[in-house]
């Protein structure tokens, strides 16, 4: 932050190209035309002269983002690379950790079982030839 | 991403850690960097271009680029929001080229038509002709007032964007002001009167 005077012509130079807003103008110099705007009508004149420009520039609104957009965004956006065995490690927590998964996989195992030995005991040549029929199909296509 | 940076050392960034995060995937600094910076952009790009279709297809644009470039940000290069802001003026500046190939009319492009339902009519008509008297402004005149004007960045970073000397961006901007001031005179009593 400078202490030199600012020259009203400084401001003047100053207030055409950032306006009137102080905020806007060089941070290094808004000391300096604060101690001018103080001591000088002048100084003050000018601000007051830029001053309409700027409220009709700030009469234009700022189109605001909507969520889907934020959301469509963030769709986009990367994502941590998947780590060998992740999709697993998912799968067991979705079927409720270890223990529970272990008894799921389990009672899976003796529920195949079972049905493909009950399948098998009612799968004959007498009582199904439709489905021996359709197995054979093929067999027969391919010899003729 | 070479923007240029005024003299004395790396720049200081603000937004380094979220970008390095955000490369590396974590969702919250994706969301966060978002959240920081997807308004400002909007809204710049709905200024140079004014319109909110055009302006959310290069807000979305500038974020696929955030994405493409996150991982590979090199620190003390530029801040990140100055690179941000100079790839929303080039997608922005290659939209308005390509308006102007096509040959379509400029006033149909600006917001001159009905305002937006709800806001108050005389309002909307103040930023309409403001917005029409800034799409006649030569391109780097317009961008260095909405630079400083509109996304109020420092002049430092604002001339980092333009690749000027801070001298050359206080130029622009008289100038700029200037003519906004001789193209909105004729009406400038009756606009400011519809403000208040």
């Amino acid at each position: 932050m400078t202490t030199e005077k600012m020259t009203l012509e400084r401001l003047r130079a100053v207030i055409e190209s950032y306006g009137a807003s102080p905020p806007r103008w060089p941070a290094a110099e808004r000391e300096a035309a604060a101690t001018l705007l103080a001591e000088s009508a002048a100084a003050r004149a000018l601000v007051t002269e830029a001053a309409p420009l700027d409220a009709l520039l700030d009469a234009v609104p700022a189109i605001a983002p909507t969520s889907a957009m934020r959301a469509a965004i963030l769709a986009l956006a990367p994502r941590a690379a998947q780590r060998s065995g992740e999709g697993w490690r998912g799968l067991i927590e979705a079927l409720g950790g270890w223990r529970l998964a272990g008894a799921v996989l389990a009672a899976s195992l003796v529920l195949g079982i079972v049905s493909g030995g009950w399948l098998l005991t009612g799968l004959t040549t007498e009582s199904s030839p439709d489905l021996l029929q359709l197995a054979q199909l093929d067999d027969s296509v391919t010899e003729y | 991403m070479a923007y240029g940076r005024p003299a004395g050392g790396p720049v200081e960034d603000p937004d380094l850690d979220l970008v390095r995060r955000a490369g590396a995937g974590d969702g919250p600094a994706c969301a966060a960097l978002v959240d920081r910076h997807l308004a400002r952009i909007t809204a710049l790009a709905g200024r140079m271009l004014g319109n909110r279709a055009d302006a959310e297809d290069v807000a979305q644009d500038v974020f696929l680029r955030v994405w493409q470039q996150a991982a590979k940000w090199r620190a003390g290069e530029a801040r990140f929001s100055t690179w941000l802001h100079r790839v929303t003026l080039n997608l922005c500046h290659d939209r308005l080229r390509r308006r102007r190939e096509v040959a379509l009319d400029a006033a149909g492009e600006l917001p001159s038509g009905a305002p937006p339902p709800g806001a108050d009519l005389q309002r909307a008509a103040v930023a309409a002709r403001v917005q029409a008297a800034l799409a006649q402004l030569p391109e780097r005149q317009r961008d260095a007032i909405l630079l400083c004007h509109y996304q109020e960045l420092g002049n430092i970073e604002a001339a980092v964007v333009l690749g000027v000397s801070v001298e050359a961006l206080e130029s622009l901007l008289a100038r700029g002001r200037k003519r906004l001031r001789d193209l909105l005179a004729k009406e400038a009593s009756d606009l400011m009167g519809d403000l208040r």
